[in-house]
């Protein structure tokens, strides 16, 4: 019984903190449906792919959403022809590269005096990260099109036809009400606030799960015997514990005895990667698709994670907050 | 481009019927968030997350009354047709909204496209999704979750193997290293025995009582008022070398749960949140008491004061924050706090 209750404990805390931010994602997902013309930002977005993936992967600076909110606005983005590399960047670079989310992890690191480091190797990371995972998945696009992508995701209008579309726009928009956009934006918003929290609730609840199951003291005394296998090790932690990207940076900055580099692996991919995304995930893309990002995302943080650990290392750098030396 | 088109009957009871669900159980949910919000009962979210829930309680609901006013709307203008395959009644909103339900489906979405239409199984998914929305309103009236973690379970958080007793000898191993400049000749006692206040070298303050017979000199600590503090500014001296020499010495006031571990050494706890209570961590601090203790379990909220120290477990290279007690009166029970520290 006293598990139970532990368990649904573990299970609202998640479930709650992140139920806002569904609601905020999903009125904008309405507003968007509703205001912004079909393939409207693929004209003003650059037609090679790699500026437009690296444009893709620092929206979140103009529209700054945490991880649970991005996923809802993505997929009406993706509909509104917004191409998929770019999609994939914003949603896994967004929820870091957001002003929001890089003032509370400088503020998490300021009292270890480490600040900075963290907060530009958080940045630089999420985007090389996010930015990589968009070429591929741009080259997987080519390959297979529309068969990665949920029904609903698929864009609108594949064979535009500017001219009939953009008359048709104007007539409606002409005629729809005031209380009929009301209404529309209220359709889509509740539509994807519930498909979305549904699945979400079935994250918090294997979350809430694994959560009984590991300790973090465990990672932290584990990590100072094992600095290189703490990377990994962070790496589940920010995969299983499900935080908000705009907290998570006061959890990491608890593990004061840990390298920078295991820090890191747990802000970088915990964001773009956890139990409650991945189910999110399948409500807009196919496993396929779901696979090549997992696998992407995992392969690049281990790799850049230690790429930094060994920087540190060769420097002589402590990668530790430098007050627990003395 | 604005239809709401419905092959039968069937389709129609089926889009009203998924429709007045989404909006009970969507509008329950919102209720639940308000009154969760009101009732005092995100204990276990820090507080920048608590307000966003009620903003969000409001969202739903706001969402879902221009929902049902337009849904009351369609069923007006619905009324009386029978075999649908009307256009025009609401905008293309229905229209793509009815079609995406489609989108549910498990298994098999491949064949259907966006002109597919709600069917009986579909209506189930529909069902089955909102069961799962339920039940965390199901939780809030049933007065769930409780804002902290059962007894045991926070007991196993607080527990650490590396926590080792520093010992019983701890006071006369500090007083060996003393600040000579600091010492004071106080009045002997009536049994000839000489006093001095001494401070150690980490800034206790002790009474050293050298009985006239010569031999061992026994300690004591000279407590002062006392300020509170808390255990997160402990523990984060604990991390800083000029901090911990600020502190060192101060005599403090602490509240917080009990967890013995030995007979005269105990780690005073609680909880902090970062963001929720799923990453609650245990702050500890070693209280060093001078007797033996007895009557306090596991998990009692406690008062103790006594001065800071700052020490190295054995084996380990980093500082834990203690607080020597001089006196077992300077420890007793007391109200339970609320279990996260701010």
């Amino acid at each position: 019984m006293e598990q139970i209750l532990n368990f649904l404990l573990l299970f609202s805390s998640v479930l709650w903190e992140a139920m806002p931010f569904i609601v905020l994602g999903a009125v904008i997902a309405g507003i968007l449906e509703e205001f912004l013309p079909q393939q409207a930002i693929t004209k003003v977005l650059p037609k090679q792919v790699i500026p437009a993936v690296m444009i893709g992967a620092v929206l979140g600076l103009i529209f700054p959403m945490c991880e649970c909110g991005i996923v809802v606005v993505m997929r009406r983005l993706l509909r509104k022809g917004l191409p998929l590399s770019c999609c994939i960047a914003y949603m896994l670079a967004g929820p870091i590269i957001n002003l929001v989310v890089i003032l509370s992890t400088w503020i998490a690191f300021a009292g270890h005096g480490i600040a900075t480091e963290v907060v530009l190797l958080r940045v630089s990371m999420a985007f090389i990260v996010a930015c990589t995972t968009g070429f591929i998945v741009h080259w997987q696009y080519l390959k297979h099109g529309n068969a990665l992508l949920k029904p609903l995701a698929i864009p609108q209008n594949l064979t535009p036809l500017p001219i009939v579309s953009s008359n048709d726009g104007h007539k409606s928009a002409s005629k729809t009400s005031f209380m009929q956009r009301l209404s529309n934006i209220s359709s889509t918003a509740l539509h994807d606030f519930v498909d979305i929290t549904v699945f979400l609730i079935l994250g918090a609840v294997l979350a809430a799960l694994a959560k009984q199951w590991i300790g973090a003291r465990e990672i932290d005394s584990f990590s100072q015997e094992q600095p290189i296998l703490a990377i990994p090790a962070m790496m589940l932690m920010g995969f299983l514990m499900c935080l908000c990207s705009e907290a998570d940076a006061f959890v990491a900055a608890q593990f004061t005895n840990m390298h920078i580099s295991a820090k890191l692996a747990f802000l970088v991919l915990g964001p773009m990667l956890d139990i409650k995304l991945i189910l999110m995930y399948t409500r807009v893309f196919r496993l396929r698709l779901i696979l090549t990002i997992a696998s992407s995302v995992i392969i690049l943080v281990l790799v850049l994670c230690l790429l930094v650990h060994f920087i540190y290392q060769q420097n002589n750098w402590s990668g530790l907050p430098p007050v627990s030396v003395g | 481009m604005a239809h709401l088109h419905f092959h039968n009957e069937e389709s129609i009871r089926n889009y009203f019927a998924e429709q007045l669900l989404t909006i009970l159980v969507c509008g329950l949910f919102g209720y639940a968030a308000i009154q969760m919000y009101r009732k005092d009962m995100l204990g276990f979210l820090t507080e920048p997350f608590r307000f966003p829930v009620l903003l969000g309680g409001i969202g739903i609901l706001i969402l879902v009354l221009v929902r049902a006013i337009s849904v009351w709307r369609e069923a007006g203008k619905l009324q009386g047709l029978i075999h649908v395959q009307t256009t025009g009644c609401s905008g293309d909103h229905i229209h793509t909204d009815a079609c995406n339900h489609s989108i549910g489906h498990l298994h098999n979405e491949s064949d259907h496209t966006a002109e597919d239409h709600l069917h009986a199984n579909e209506l189930s998914w529909v069902f089955a999704r909102m069961l799962i929305l339920i039940f965390p309103v199901l939780l809030f009236f049933m007065g769930l979750p409780n804002s902290t973690f059962s007894m045991d379970y926070q007991l196993a958080l607080a527990y650490d193997k590396n926590d080792t007793v520093l010992g019983a000898e701890l006071l006369k191993e500090l007083a060996k290293d003393i600040d000579p400049t600091k010492t004071k000749l106080l009045s002997p006692l009536p049994d000839g025995s000489t006093v001095r206040q001494i401070v150690t070298k980490t800034g206790l303050t002790l009474k050293e009582i050298t009985p006239a017979s010569g031999g061992e000199p026994r300690y004591e600590q000279i407590v002062g008022e006392g300020t509170r503090m808390k255990f997160n500014d402990l523990k984060g001296a604990a991390f800083d070398t000029n901090k911990r020499e600020s502190l060192q010495g101060q005599t403090v006031i602490l509240e917080g749960r009990f967890k013995r571990l030995g007979d005269k050494e105990f780690s005073l706890f609680r909880f902090k949140m970062a963001c929720c209570a799923a990453d609650a961590t245990p702050l500890k601090v070693r209280i060093v008491v001078p007797q033996a203790l007895s009557n306090y379990n596991d998990g009692d909220w406690v008062e103790i004061k006594g001065q800071v120290q700052f020490r190295r477990p054995p084996g380990q290279d980093y500082y834990i924050p203690i607080i020597m007690v001089g006196d077992i009166n300077d420890i007793r029970k007391k109200q339970p706090l609320n279990e996260y520290e701010d």
